[in-house]
């Protein structure tokens, strides 16, 4: 009996336990479960009343018909069961006073999100103007290779004509000019030291030159086997066109040129439609030809003024694979992403990371080049995006390592990090000239 | 000794049968919490990719997106929104037995927009696209948030007044609104039906409806009303007709190729929607508008009038061909095509760009019958037309999902 007492006692207590649990767990409800994203709706009304500055234009209006428009609006872009409260408030020494109101409440509310939303008079004018990038006080030229009769690898998804149309928008307000490179028989105008435009203000010596074609290289078809420069396009005791990424090194470094490369390895293949029209890069890619590393530490040589050697050492290391980790950006690249308004993934996959000093095959003691303007923190002395400016002061390769695909904005980034031109922000009028508008939302209505 | 073992007998019993009693019990409850948390899951799910379709750009390739890089966030590129597949019409082939399926939005029976499902996007592919296949189902619906309705039609001799009711929340009032009247004031000497238009504005009243009066027109044959109203930096459109179909139906219009903008003109009997395969003159005439939304009459290429019966050997054919001048094809238009049957007019109307008419569409599977269903919805513009974005998301996996589990398309 006594056994059955005290099981009877052991069942109470359980019992006692699950109302207890039952009274404690409050499950919400269910608009508390599922609930809409009115954050997101109020900005998205905010954003759209002002996308041709009508929510600024009411913000600094007395205009009663103004204020009624904008309610109007406002009640036929909410759902019914959405209660606003929409607020506007003046910004005088760090205060905010509040100037005026509209709602669609009678009574009491008690809403649930509220978003805010700066908006300027329209009787203020902000401008920026960029800093043209220069050298020892001359304005520099940005080429952009756009050749017609080449092709791209390692930028999927892309061609190398959407990209250079992406750099001369993100870039061409800091040079005084830029230019599309649009054949190879203009690269090899610039290859001579010619101007390829009438443009008085463009310069060949001290330029910029972005290769938008990947790990290609664009070679002009006199560089091709069988051209009249073939001497200096083509290794043909070794079969290769690490002769002519030699060539090319020797050049940057005679015209003082910024090369920089988009991803991946560079320098890996030549690329011409035309002279290359029978070969392919292994992987189906025709008027492409595969140099492999050979053709970087040919063009390192260059640019270092030595003889031409022929050198396959695969000097790049993937950091992605080999230490299990993305790179990060540095504590500069963050901030010249704020400065310059330009936003990559601060986290990037880098399997083609130069290596630095402390690294194997270390380029930087080697040949001797500074590294400058990193974009990422280094990795064991891998760097997967920097500036590597020769010491003499002549010549600059700007290596962007990372895995395909491309993000331009990282190439622009990292150029604009090692020129860091100056934004000059202008406000014309009187100070002072920026409201604060609150929308505060709740749902009514339903359970 | 037996009263011992009676006892440890039933106490043994009553606690195991306690134990199972209240396993199932708490087991309910901690189910119940597990199932919220599902849901909350789903919710913020539902957000995250209501926010990733409208600012995705859809001109990347291996992307679903309506954004466009050229626009603002939550400003959807029209041209993306056309290549939905509709889920609201079914599909249809045309010609019959070709092949050529067209997904299908069809508001009325003078109302159409079909675009060849070859250059639309699936429901499938946008789940790949965006990583959600065999995981969630969705639906996504983009619905005008201003919308114009026509009340008290009264032709009378030469003049035709109606009244526009204008609602958002409720009644608009204080708003401008501008309707345009195209009306056939004839026919050619070939038979062919003539469109003229004209138009008027006027301010809504506070109770959100304007009143139009049209004098000096033929509206005896047949008209369309295309009225516009402009709130804050919002559009609204809305639209009417006299008579859509003949008794020999009427011109229906396919959209060929989006991308050269040429269009199918059949008659309806050969999209099997009519018996009657009677002679139908038409004409079909285009209008851009402009920043504002006036009216400019363009110039179609190819066949833009002409003669459609059942085309057995007589002159004519069940369905003629036109296009859309290339350097028009960037700007959102309506196309209206007029036909006539004797002394009857028949009219059908086709958007380029959906928010010209203020067409809605729906995306994706259908939620009904799913066990939970989470909604998102955001405002955005198409064109300056101001729609509600609404998503709704649903599991395909884990315990929430009834049933097989399975998706289902509409």
């Amino acid at each position: 009996m006594m056994r059955t007492i005290e099981a009877g006692i052991v069942i109470l207590i359980i019992l006692i336990a699950f109302v207890a649990v039952s009274y404690l767990i409050v499950l919400p409800s269910p608009r508390e479960v599922s609930p809409h994203n009115l954050r997101a709706l109020a900005l998205t009304i905010l954003k759209n009343l002002d996308s041709n500055g009508f929510l600024s234009e009411v913000s600094f209006s007395e205009s009663a018909d103004s204020w009624n428009e904008l309610q109007i609006a406002l009640s036929a872009s909410l759902p019914p069961n959405i209660a606003y409260n929409l607020t506007v408030y003046e910004i005088v020494g760090g205060y905010y006073i509040p100037k005026k109101s509209v709602s669609n409440v009678i009574g009491r509310v008690s809403f649930t999100e509220s978003i805010s939303y700066i908006v300027s008079s329209p009787a203020v004018t902000y401008r920026t103007v960029a800093q043209k990038i220069s050298e020892n006080g001359k304005n520099l030229t940005l080429y952009i290779l756009n050749c017609w009769d080449a092709n791209g690898w390692w930028i999927t998804g892309y061609t190398a004509q959407t990209l250079a149309l992406d750099l001369y928008n993100l870039l061409s307000s800091y040079f005084e000019t830029t230019i599309l490179v649009n054949s190879t028989s203009q690269f090899r105008d610039l290859l001579d030291g010619k101007n390829i435009t009438s443009n008085s203000e463009e310069s060949v010596q001290d330029a910029v030159i972005i290769n938008t074609f990947g790990e290609a290289v664009p070679i002009p078809q006199e560089y091709c086997q069988g051209g009249p420069r073939q001497n200096e396009g083509y290794d043909f005791y070794r079969r290769s066109y690490a002769r002519f990424c030699y060539t090319l090194g020797k050049k940057v470094r005679q015209f003082n040129w910024k090369w920089v490369s988009i991803v991946g390895y560079p320098l890996y293949y030549v690329t011409n439609t035309i002279s290359l029209y029978s070969s392919q890069n292994n992987y189906g890619i025709y008027g492409i030809e595969r140099v492999g590393p050979a053709g970087l530490n040919a063009f390192l040589r260059g640019l270092n003024n030595e003889n031409y050697a022929y050198d396959s050492t695969w000097i790049t290391e993937d950091i992605t694979e080999s230490y299990g980790q993305l790179v990060h950006f540095t504590s500069e690249a963050y901030y010249r992403s704020n400065y310059y308004g330009i936003y990559p993934a601060p986290y990037q996959s880098a399997s083609r990371a130069l290596p630095g000093l402390g690294a194997p095959n270390d380029i930087a003691s080697r040949y001797n080049l500074m590294v400058e303007a990193e974009v990422f923190e280094p990795v064991d002395g891998y760097y997967a995006a920097a500036t590597f400016r020769h010491n003499s002061g002549r010549g600059a390769l700007v290596a962007i390592g990372l895995t395909r695909t491309p993000d331009i904005r990282v190439a622009a980034l990292a150029l604009l990090m090692y020129y860091r031109p100056e934004i000059y922000k202008k406000t014309f009028t009187a100070p002072g000239k920026s409201r604060l508008v609150v929308l505060q939302l709740a749902e009514l209505g339903g359970m | 000794m037996a009263s011992a073992a009676i006892d440890h007998l039933v106490a043994t019993t009553v606690l195991i049968v306690a134990f199972f009693i209240f396993m199932n019990l708490f087991s309910q409850t901690l189910q119940a919490a597990l199932l919220y948390q599902f849901h909350m899951h789903l919710a913020t799910k539902c957000s995250d990719l209501l926010d990733n379709i409208l600012l995705s750009f859809g001109n990347m390739s291996g992307v679903f997106g309506l954004g466009d890089y050229d626009l603002e966030p939550y400003m959807l590129n029209p041209y993306y929104v056309m290549k939905l597949t509709s889920a609201s019409g079914t599909l249809v082939e045309y010609p019959p037995g070709s092949g050529v399926i067209y997904s299908n939005i069809t508001l009325g029976p003078g109302d159409y927009l079909l675009v060849p499902v070859r250059e639309c996007i699936s429901y499938e592919t946008a789940q790949e696209l965006l990583g959600i296949k065999g995981l969630y189902g969705f639906q996504l619906s983009l619905t005008p948030t201003i919308s114009l309705d026509f009340s008290n039609i009264e032709e009378s001799g030469n003049s035709l007044s109606f009244t526009v009711n204008v609602n958002g929340d409720g009644p608009i009032y204080g708003a401008n609104v501008t309707c345009r009247l195209l009306y056939v004031s004839g026919v050619d000497d070939d038979g062919y039906p003539v469109i003229s238009f004209t138009e008027a504005s006027n301010i809504t009243c506070q109770g959100g409806y304007a009143q139009f009066r049209f004098v000096n027109v033929d509206t005896s044959k047949n008209y369309l009303i295309v009225a516009t109203v402009k709130v804050a930096n919002f559009y609204g459109v809305g639209y009417m007709y006299k008579q859509a179909l003949t008794s020999a139906g009427n011109v229906i219009p396919f959209i060929k190729s989006m991308e050269n903008g040429t269009i199918i003109l059949a008659h309806a009997w050969d999209v099997k929607q009519y018996e009657n395969s009677g002679a139908l003159h038409y004409n079909a005439t285009y209008f851009v508008l402009d920043d504002n939304w006036d009216l400019e009459q363009v110039q179609l290429l190819g066949n833009y009038c002409g003669l459609l019966n059942y085309a057995a050997g007589t002159q004519g054919k069940a369905y003629n061909q036109t296009q859309i001048p290339e350097e028009y094809l960037g700007r959102p238009g309506i196309l209206v095509v007029t036909c006539r049957k004797g002394n009857e007019y028949g009219v059908t109307v086709m958007p380029w760009q959906i928010q010209t008419l203020s067409f809605s569409i729906i995306f994706g599977g259908d939620p009904s019958g799913q066990e939970w269903v989470a909604t998102d919805i955001r405002q955005v513009l198409i064109g300056g037309v101001s729609y509600q974005a609404k998503l709704a998301l649903w599991s395909l996996k884990g315990y929430q999902v009834v049933g097989s589990g399975g998706d289902r398309q509409v």
